[in-house]
């Protein structure tokens, strides 16, 4: 199975010229990436549940539920030799025309080698991505964990990708 | 001046038609958050221990120590809010590899695996410099292993070790120079993380909240106030270039 991600991120700053400022463009260099082979999976999280994504040599899973998820074959994902590259996640409201109350905690105790501290807070239309061609397995009892009990009306998109 | 930031995220499996599987595609929606009248820095580095952006007095935004300057105006740039930041690490010269202490340096030292701090006697110098990140591998068995920061004189290396694979006291260690940037914060957007992140050649981290409310406690901690400060360490490696940008409004 053959698996693409495009991830980009432009920032650019542009004066229309018209004003007392002429055109200057305050530009970031590129950030886009694509990369492929990967197996992935996909949740969405709605509720005020705190959930917690991990792996172990074979499986991502969600609660200590593996999750089964190659479209193909219908079997668990193999990740191989025990290696994650990647997640993202985006908050939005779980419902069009309902704004979301509160905030969405996340807390990453290892997931892809990454420990925070504490947690941090995210809102409607808030957005990450993390991309480690060389991440450490995930070790016993870590992960990352979504919480919702802190709010109302959200829904996160999660993805995560191996090798 | 206008600004417009757009981060989209677009997943996709794609499986070939041609197979004996019919084409099968699985497909995260596209993700896309986009914003206008934001501020932005950016800064590159390629070499050093103590590369840092940071906010100081009044929200201004400094890189390593440097003010930032708003490109039209020509005055410092000041963040009132943390909006987003970026950091891709890539090499310098996209021909050249990067290059590091040597590998394969051999210690018998008996240690058990455990984070904290763990000094290897090594017969071999490895020339690592403080800061360096290197992992300690079990001959017998590589998924036994140590990852930290290390100090190093003469035939003593000190690591701290933050990340471990397996388990078990061993005698049997190969060090390898994990070449890396090194990524730590300090409530830097909204995110603190102390124990030192690693970013290999091809790392990519992108974070963008998209609202802010100052009267809404909850999001306090992406207020932009003095002291906040990303740190990025190349201690060890050359050839790395560790790229950052920084959204603030």
């Amino acid at each position: 199975m053959a698996n693409q991600f495009k991830i980009s991120a432009l920032v650019q700053n542009i004066v229309d010229g018209r004003g007392t400022n002429r055109k200057v463009p305050h530009k970031v260099p590129a950030f886009d990436k694509a990369i492929s082979g990967y197996g992935s999976c996909v949740l969405e999280l709605t509720g005020t549940g705190v959930h917690t994504l991990s792996n172990d040599a074979q499986s991502f899973s969600i609660d200590a539920s593996d999750l089964f998820d190659d479209p193909i074959t219908g079997q668990a994902l193999e990740i191989a030799d025990n290696i994650i590259y990647g997640w993202a996640l985006v908050v939005d409201r779980a419902v069009a025309g309902t704004a979301p109350t509160g905030h969405v905690r996340v807390t990453n105790s290892g997931f892809c080698g990454w420990i925070s501290d504490g947690h941090w807070k995210m809102m409607e239309d808030s957005i990450f991505i993390f991309h480690n061609p060389e991440s450490p397995a995930t070790s016993d009892g870590t992960g990352l964990t979504i919480d919702l009990s802190n709010g109302t009306g959200y829904k996160v998109s999660l993805l995560a990708w191996c090798k | 001046m206008a600004n417009t930031f757009r981060l989209t995220l677009k997943a996709q499996n794609n499986h070939p038609a041609s197979t004996v599987v019919g084409a099968v595609t699985h497909q995260v929606p596209d993700q896309t958050v986009s914003e206008q009248s934001l501020q932005s820095a950016v800064a590159e580095f390629t070499s050093g221990a103590s590369n840092t952006v940071a906010i100081g007095a009044s929200g201004v935004v400094t890189v390593s120590g440097t003010t930032q300057k708003d490109p039209v105006t020509g005055s410092n740039l000041n963040f009132t809010n943390h909006r987003g930041l970026g950091v891709s690490v890539e090499r310098a010269d996209a021909d050249t590899a990067p290059t590091y202490a040597a590998n394969g340096v051999t210690s018998t030292t008996s240690l058990a695996i455990a984070t904290g701090s763990k000094v290897f006697t090594v017969a071999a110098s490895g020339g690592w410099i403080d800061g360096t990140r290197v992992r300690a591998v079990s001959a017998a068995n590589h998924d036994n292993w140590m990852e930290g920061t290390v100090t190093y004189s003469a035939t003593s290396l000190t690591m701290t070790v933050d990340t471990i694979g397996g388990t078990g006291t061993l005698a049997d260690w190969t060090l390898y120079t994990v070449p890396c940037a090194q990524i730590t914060s300090t409530n830097f957007c909204g995110v603190t993380v102390s124990t030192a992140l690693p970013l290999v050649e091809g790392s990519s981290i992108a974070l963008f909240h998209d609202y802010v409310s100052l009267s809404n406690s909850d999001v306090w901690k992406k207020k932009a106030t003095n002291g906040q400060t990303l740190t990025i360490s190349l201690a060890g490696v050359t050839g790395l270039k560790a790229s950052v940008f920084v959204l603030g409004d």
